[in-house]
């Protein structure tokens, strides 16, 4: 027999206070990030350099216990790049989720409410955006910017999010899309319309709100993309400054930790540690947040088994 | 004569579909040609290609034009994407055809080579699976069975007892592997499997088939999480569809209603999945390729970029292209064939 549906599974369990907790400790270390950090993270000391953490002694290094999480392989601190490397995410997150939502939601609005061509001519870019492998565009995109000026901003801030927000926002204007057409045909609008409504009250006042849980949700399963993109960035290598001057934005991020880890791989495999630790921990709380969020608020979500 | 008449307006959808997919490739190669020309540099900046004779004299000014010259680099931009795509008279007066000939073009870093022979053909001696684009195939062919065979069953067995211990363990084990980044956990096999266990070379021989496991693990564990949830998802949708209730309501026993009405509507959503499976395998196979040192595509283009070899960066991305191009193009057919409410639309 199969068993009855349980309700406790879409219910706030502990999963997802946990999730909550988590992110909120994050952004509240890269928030205060200045404050807590013990050392400055670009501080170099070349006598201190590739030590394992302060617990852990290797036959060739100990660890020092001024330094928590070990030092790199030009002697800077570890422990204050992690904590830096949070507010580094939290800068790249608020910058490059609102700017690929904004464009998805603009083309997916406007390819769902325009007219024949406008909607063929945007399925068609679309398309052709999907037809790149993602990651191969992002690299592209962070390579051709990287010597320019605009791409120097805040040490290559913005070059990150350009990459994301012009792989990104194709996914969420596909849906956006479908959910206008499906919105568009209902009897509601209908009747708006014939009470004299406008273009502007339908999409502002009827369509958006109906895709307002899309967009959470997309929000929820994206961000700790952009934060997995940053760091396969440095993992593959990829310096986001062509001449770093010493205010590479790799300098304080968790890519750049990993960037540095992976030349070090053999001397001091620790450096991977704890961003991997970090981005692990984010990535599960916002999945968790994004199967609840996405079990719970989707008008359209069915889990009512008739069998 | 038997002969199969098309109706009009099917020739018409498929004319329609050819000249989508030829448009869509054509701006796929301008886009990417585009890009790859604003990254600042030449293909001769890469230290192999600054032949250097004494001290630090590199290469000559006129060795430098001739090689120019031979790979267009001295013409208009426009010129060089044109004769990229459609191909040019080379200055001894030879028509070579481009892209829409299959010639994709010399390749800057391998002198000598063109970038089809360079994935393509196979070493001396060896079959055609031994050549960069059999490697690939071979890898993602694999990865997709282990997603099929293992993806759907787990799928549909968290669907039936959803909610139950088993649907909560394999779903938190999914979310839980997914969440570390897929370098680190290739990083992490290698470490276990190589350095501690020794049980595999770093530096694999790769025609042994048992180096192929790692790789092929590692592609295959996203795609696999993103089937079970979407096998999932459409088994629950299919159980809550009011044939359903009219299926058991008129008696049908449970088991029954699963073979005869779930599953085969559950079915079709999953297949539309396997396709674009496909692609997303190939995507991610650059990524699993470049982790591993593995023969394929992701290691040529690996290099590429970083050598800006142009001619073998729009190459590897016009396959890719085609690749997820004409899958779309075959579901959308096939959709076309199969479902009579698609064909009256």
């Amino acid at each position: 027999m199969l068993p009855q549906v349980k309700t406790s599974s879409t219910s706030m369990h502990w999963g997802v206070w946990l999730s909550i907790a988590v992110i909120t400790l994050i952004s509240l270390i890269g928030l205060f990030a200045p404050v807590i950090s013990p050392y400055d993270p670009r501080r170099m000391e070349i006598g201190i350099s590739n030590h394992p953490p302060a617990w852990y002694n290797t036959t060739a290094k100990k660890g020092l216990p001024d330094h928590l999480l070990g030092t790199d392989m030009y002697g800077r601190d570890i422990f204050s790049h992690v904590i830096h490397g949070a507010r580094a995410a939290m800068f790249l997150v608020l910058a490059a989720i609102p700017l690929a939502a904004l464009i998805g939601i603009v083309v997916g609005v406007i390819g769902g409410w325009g007219n024949r061509l406008v909607e063929t001519i945007l399925i068609r870019l679309l398309d052709i955006i999907s037809a790149v492998p993602a990651f191969m565009f992002a690299v592209m995109v962070i390579l051709a910017l990287r010597g320019t000026a605009t791409g120097r901003v805040y040490g290559g801030l913005i070059t990150l999010t350009l990459a994301f927000a012009l792989i990104n926002w194709v996914g969420l204007a596909r849906l956006i899309h479908a959910s206008v057409l499906k919105v568009k045909s209902q009897e509601f609008m209908e009747a708006s319309r014939s009470l004299g409504a406008g273009t502007g009250h339908l999409i502002f006042r009827h369509v958006l709100p109906h895709l307002s849980y899309l967009v959470i949700v997309w929000v929820v399963n994206n961000t700790p993309a952009v934060i997995l993109l940053e760091a396969l960035m440095g993992y593959i290598g990829i310096q986001i400054l062509q001449v770093n001057d010493g205010s590479s934005f790799q300098d304080l991020s968790w890519g750049g930790l990993i960037l540095s880890g992976r030349t070090q791989l053999n001397r001091n495999p620790f450096i991977l540690l704890a961003p991997t630790l970090c981005i692990l921990a984010i990535s599960m709380s916002f999945s968790t947040l994004g199967e609840y969020l996405q079990e719970r608020i989707n008008p359209h979500f069915k889990s009512n088994n008739l069998m | 004569m038997g002969c199969i008449i098309i109706p009009v307006q099917t020739l018409i959808f498929f004319l329609n579909r050819t000249a989508r997919v030829v448009l869509i490739l054509a701006s796929v190669e301008l886009l990417v040609f585009l890009l790859i020309h604003t990254i600042p540099g030449s293909p001769w900046d890469a230290p192999e290609n600054q032949i250097k004779a004494m001290g630090n004299i590199s290469i000559d000014r006129s060795a430098m034009e001739r090689r120019n010259v031979y790979y267009g680099l001295n013409l208009p931009l426009w010129r060089q994407f044109t004769r990229y795509l459609i191909g040019d008279t080379h200055e001894d007066g030879i028509f070579i055809c481009g892209v829409v000939c299959g010639n994709l073009g010399p390749s800057t870093r391998q002198l000598g080579r063109s970038v089809q022979d360079i994935l393509f053909s196979p070493p001396a001696g060896r079959s055609a699976w031994d050549s960069r684009f059999g490697y690939t195939v071979r890898l993602v062919s694999y990865a997709f069975a282990i997603v099929a065979v293992l993806g759907i069953p787990l799928g549909v067995g968290s669907a039936l007892w959803y909610g139950s211990r088993f649907d909560r363990s394999v779903s938190s084990f999914f979310t839980f592997i997914t969440s570390i980044p897929v370098f680190v956990l290739g990083l992490l096999q290698i470490m276990i499997f190589a350095s501690w266990l020794k049980w595999i070379k770093v530096l694999p021989d790769w025609s042994d088939p048992k180096y192929w496991l790692l790789p092929t693990i590692l592609l295959a564990v996203v795609p696999l999480a993103n089937m079970i949830r979407l096998t999932r998802a459409s088994i629950l949708n299919a159980m809550s569809g009011d044939y359903i209730r009219t299926a058991r309501a008129k008696g049908l026993t449970r088991s029954r209603t699963m073979w005869r009405h779930v599953l085969p509507n559950a079915l079709v959503s999953i297949l539309t999945f396997l396709l674009p499976l496909f692609a997303e395998l190939l995507a991610a196979s650059f990524i699993i390729e470049g982790i591993f040192g593995f023969p394929g595509f992701g290691r040529e283009y690996w290099t590429s970029i970083g050598n800006l070899d142009h001619a073998m960066i729009m190459g590897i991305t016009f396959i890719y292209a085609c690749a997820i191009t004409f899958a779309n193009l075959f579901l959308d057919t096939t959709y076309r064939l199969l479902d009579p409410r698609m064909r009256a639309q």
